[in-house]
């Protein structure tokens, strides 16, 4: 952790236009490909709005990544901000002027207050039926808890375990606050009857999507222009040797106070616009569990680049909305799993792999297919498979997509590329509904097709780590130096 | 525990006679045997006499034909009168109901000597009348009075005395005289001065309210409220001896009621010191947060499980008792091996990356948590050795589970047995040495990764053990530990790390904590309030009550 630099420098042309190619690219397939898509109908609405759901995350992420990739605090609590965010949020949306389903029978407001014997509104939730109020709220809220949280707790020097143990216990009181009826805040049940067209109605779910996309990369400046300015350096500054700022007259409690409270605001950021895609906001996202899920994300896609948290919210989320409707008896192992692996293998997430394959750009590879057919890829994920009776060549488009781009990874990357092609390989055919019906026969609730993965990648794994079989790979996967 | 364990040997017993008391057998006259015949008789006449006869000389052996006969549970058969016993599962998914001889209380035999069973209640089954069921419930209340089973017997006096019922002033008193139990004869007494505040004459009340004051029991003072209220008496010599005799009462209520939290507190504490114990020294020594700490308790209490089915299935049931006994060690054995392992595959390749261990050993918690789920499924409870059942009545209305008790001494002698090993052992002492100091020690021949490992095991083991004493008062499933595991890490960071002793008083002054503040505000806004005051706390003290001294500026 401590030799990874968060900005790399590097004079090489190629790969200075590799980056902004690629940086154009994820720009138009965002906000171009994906609501166009979906305007044709190919995607359908239920995927836009997950993917709207998983970019609000990634948001979220970003501020985790600040926190700790760059001031090294592991905060087990960002999912309590996401909630003050989201509940902020959700309160203005369940009232009537936001577009809430109230009734007549439940006088008119929400209906849980019925059900705990509140017949009027309290003054405090009459504030909330102006949307700016709730917005202001929604990110003052989290701001103003985080600050004095963070103020008390770092002026006390509490430090590495000793924060994420009290973080942690600070999310759990949280949590169990707000399951109390008496809050007021819909208890265990949470809030809900939102306007059900806001993940419901094509036009909504574009909206959302397009807002939350648009949020994203503001806030992903805004973060990319704090770390690489005096400030970001006084972050990593923090992470690595904090004693030495304090002699250089620095005040790293000030420091420590400014990126918690930065997270804190990304993470309810997250939350207010996770709310009206969701539907319904229960004090269970606010679970000690779920800011450790959060973590996760992080660690996967690579601390102490931005980026790569984005990638990683994604990337965690959609695998788990993939693998829990495959095999929910079976999950938990793969997440628990997961974090040792990350943790033990791969203690540089998705970036490392990613620095590898630019590695290969830097030295002149052709890469543009790969990426081209990851984005299809990646697609793949997102289309409607019920309307591809309409659109067969882009079906077998998407296939030849996704042999070629494994086979250029396989090509042009060294033994970990094995890995990552596998991965998508497996994930593409899944999408495009491909996987032939063998492979759904189960064993311990398992289906046959993720032995075979595993097999697959641990067998790449302890390939490459045999000598001979490493030096014949080095031979032949040689990058091409011709350009 | 050793002090109360006759007492709870005889307590336990009186529960199984409680459990079995439908099928206790007993013996009973011809003529009364002839009269409950005769209940079911369709001659009115015959009817009443019957009563009249049973009112007169019935005893307390009658009581469960009429109980029978009042829910409709008896049924003459051909002149053998039969109580249909509480349904049995006779096998899976159907329950019947066994036949018991109405005048001994055995299970009916056919031929072959088997008990019967039916499935279903007979159309000729004796039924009482409205009128008949007043005045049989009457006899019951009566005849409970002098009832053969103790436990049974002093709740009919108890249920006699909230009453206030009047018309059995007379047989508490005649009951009183004789020589009884001690626990019958309180019972006695406390019932039938609780009538006479309501019902006596003069000098009766007064002695009365200074008896049930003395007493000092929160069953009195209903009585005595409820003479205040209503203001039976404008006697102000009365009044004022049952405002006293109040004053006494609640005095003493306060009194038990803050020894009663300063014990659950105690209980709760104890626990939360052996999980913390083992999470302390981990931290300590190798600056691994342990998440999954609470998973090797949680194997502990699995263990415990597994042995206790083991005993059910295959060994006598005359030993079931001593599973306890094979448990503890046991649970201490699969949560250390358990440990060791996992430390050997997993904790051992991050050592010097604190957050990294918390997310490693988060997945491994969810992993454990899992394979536990597939194996056993969700929540199970297990049969509590008998001599952990019962309570020990210390004085009036102050009651001590045996459980809880248990549970105190076992988690301190644990809790000495770790100072010892820590203290007195080799182990205990490269395990100090290599916790002041991991270089030195290594360059002096200290093989730390060993004891890395061993220490590891030790605190799982702890957990383990832990974990097995937690079924004996609570049900367990897979993810129990994890409600335990927050807590204890707030009593390392109340306790600091620089001395064991930090860990106790930590772990007991969050249990007392906890269980004092949950009086006065609900569980959930204790907890919270707990967690402002532990980082209010950290404010004064910000390494916890012990911290650990060393002259570096950083750790």
């Amino acid at each position: 952790m401590k030799n990874q630099e968060p900005m790399t420098f590097d004079e090489n042309e190629l790969l200075r236009v590799f980056r902004k190619k690629t940086t154009l690219g994820v720009l138009v397939f965002f906000f171009v490909v994906i609501p166009f898509l979906g305007w044709f109908g190919l995607i359908d609405v239920t995927n836009i709005n997950k993917l709207g759901r998983y970019l609000c995350f990634a948001i979220v992420a970003l501020g985790i990544d600040l926190l700790w990739g760059y001031t090294g605090l592991l905060s087990l609590c960002q999912a309590l901000f996401f909630c003050l965010g989201g509940y902020a949020m959700a309160m203005h949306l369940s009232l009537p002027e936001g577009g809430g389903n109230v009734r007549p029978e439940y006088h008119n407001i929400p209906q849980f207050f019925f059900f705990n014997n509140v017949d009027t509104l309290p003054g405090w939730w009459t504030h909330f039926s102006s949307l700016s109020f709730a917005l202001v709220m929604a990110i003052l809220i989290p701001t103003i808890v985080a600050s004095l949280f963070g103020f008390t707790v770092f002026r006390s020097r509490v430090k590495g375990v000793y924060f994420s143990i009290i973080t942690q216990a600070v999310a759990w009181g949280a949590f169990l606050l707000f399951c109390r009826n008496e809050m007021l805040l819909g208890g265990t049940n949470g809030l809900t009857n939102f306007d059900p067209a806001f993940h419901r109605d094509f036009g909504w779910v574009l909206f959302f999507y397009l807002i939350t996309v648009s949020t994203l990369v503001l806030l992903f400046l805004g973060a990319k222009y704090i770390s690489g300015s005096r400030l970001g350096r006084l972050l990593v500054a923090v992470r690595d040797k904090e004693m030495l700022l304090n002699f250089m007259a620095y005040r790293p409690q000030s420091i420590k106070l400014f990126a918690f409270t930065t997270a804190a605001i990304f993470a309810g950021t997250g939350g207010v616009l996770y709310v009206p895609q969701n539907g319904i906001i229960t004090p269970n996202i606010m679970r000690v569990e779920d800011s450790i899920w959060m973590i996760i994300w992080v660690a996967l896609g690579g601390r102490g680049r931005l980026w790569g948290a984005m990638a990683g919210a994604l990337l965690v989320n959609y695998a788990y909305s993939i693998t829990t409707s495959d095999m929910p008896k079976t999950w938990p192992f793969l997440e628990g799993g997961m974090f040792m692996a990350v943790v033990l293998f791969f203690p540089s997430g998705l970036v490392g792999l990613w620095d590898r394959f630019e590695q290969n750009v830097a030295s002149g590879t052709r890469v543009s297919g790969i990426l081209l057919a990851m984005a299809v890829g990646f697609t793949a994920l997102l289309v409607d498979k019920s309307n591809w009776g309409l659109y067969v060549p882009y079906h077998l488009t998407a296939l030849i997509a996704c042999v070629t781009m494994s086979f250029l990874v396989i090509r042009s990357l060294n033994p970990s590329g094995i890995v990552l092609a596998t991965i998508t390989f497996f994930f593409g055919v899944e999408a495009l509904g491909l996987m032939p019906e063998t492979m759904r026969i189960t064993w311990i609730g398992v289906p046959l097709k993720y032995y075979i993965l595993f097999i697959i990648l641990v067998g790449a794994g302890v390939l490459s780590h045999i000598g001979v079989f490493r030096q014949a790979l080095r031979k032949y996967y040689e990058p091409a130096t011709e350009h | 525990m050793f002090l109360v364990s006759k007492n709870s040997t005889v307590f336990s017993l009186l529960i199984l006679l409680c459990l079995l008391s439908s099928m206790t057998s007993y013996a009973m006259t011809e003529s009364l045997q002839q009269t409950l015949i005769n209940l079911g008789d369709p001659d009115k006449n015959i009817r009443q006499q019957s009563y009249g006869t049973l009112m007169k000389e019935g005893d307390a052996t009658i009581i469960p034909v009429l109980e029978a006969f009042i829910s409709g549970l008896l049924e003459n058969r051909s002149g053998l009168l039969v109580i249909y016993g509480p349904r049995v599962q006779v096998e899976k998914g159907r329950r019947e109901y066994p036949l018991l001889d109405a005048f001994t209380g055995k299970p009916v035999l056919d031929p072959t000597g088997r008990p019967i069973y039916t499935e279903n209640l007979s159309s000729s089954m004796i039924r009482a009348n409205r009128t008949e069921r007043v005045t049989v419930l009457d006899l019951i209340k009566i005849l409970s009075l002098s009832h053969f089973d103790t436990e049974k017997r002093i709740a009919a006096i108890v249920a006699a005395g909230d009453r206030s019922d009047a018309t059995l002033a007379p047989i508490l008193q005649k009951q009183l005289q004789a020589n009884l139990e001690k626990r019958i004869s309180d019972a006695l007494a406390e019932s039938l001065a609780a009538i006479r505040i309501t019902h006596g004459s003069k000098s009766e009340k007064l002695q009365a309210a200074r008896f049930l004051g003395e007493t000092g029991s929160a069953r009195g003072a209903l009585p005595l409220r409820h003479a205040l209220a209503n203001k039976t008496d404008n006697d102000a010599e009365i009044m004022i001896a049952v405002q006293d005799a109040l004053t006494k009462i609640d005095r003493y209520q306060k009194l038990i009621g803050f020894i009663q939290d300063l014990f659950s507190g105690l209980s709760l504490g104890s626990i939360l010191v052996l999980m913390a114990l083992g999470l302390a020294v981990i931290f300590g020594l190798m600056g691994v947060i342990n998440m999954a700490h609470g998973e090797f308790m949680m194997l502990g209490a699995f263990t415990a499980y597994v042995v206790s089915e083991i005993f059910k299935r295959y060994l006598p049931p005359g030993i079931f008792n001593y599973y306890f006994l094979c448990a503890v060690p046991a649970a201490f054995l699969i949560s250390a091996l358990a440990g060791l392992f996992c430390e050997w595959a997993l904790i051992r390749h991050l050592y010097g990356r604190p957050l990294e261990t918390l997310l490693a050993t988060w997945g491994l918690s969810l992993v454990l948590i899992q394979s536990v789920r597939v194996l056993f499924g969700d929540t199970l409870s297990l049969t509590p050795p008998e001599w952990f059942v019962g309570s020990w009545e210390v004085s009036t209305d102050l009651v001590f589970p045996i459980n809880r008790l248990f549970i105190i001494i076992f988690c301190a002698l644990c809790t000495l047995l770790f100072y010892m090993i820590v203290q007195k052992t080799k182990l205990g002492l490269l395990l100090r040495s290599t916790v002041q100091d991991r270089e030195t020690s290594s360059s002096l021949g200290v093989p730390t990764r060993r004891v890395d490992g061993l220490t590891f095991a030790l605190g799982t083991g702890l957990a383990g053990l832990a974990g097995c004493v937690i079924p004996l008062y609570d049900k367990i499933n897979p993810s129990m530990g994890q409600g335990y595991v927050v807590d204890s890490f707030m009593v390392v960071v109340l306790g600091g790390l620089g001395k064991l002793a930090g860990v106790i008083i930590g772990g007991v002054g969050l249990g007392f904590l906890t269980k004092f503040i949950e009086p006065f505000l609900q569980a959930v806004y204790g907890k919270a309030l707990v967690l402002g005051m532990i980082i209010v706390f950290l404010q004064w003290r910000p390494a916890g009550l012990f911290p650990s001294k060393g002259r570096l500026v950083d750790e």
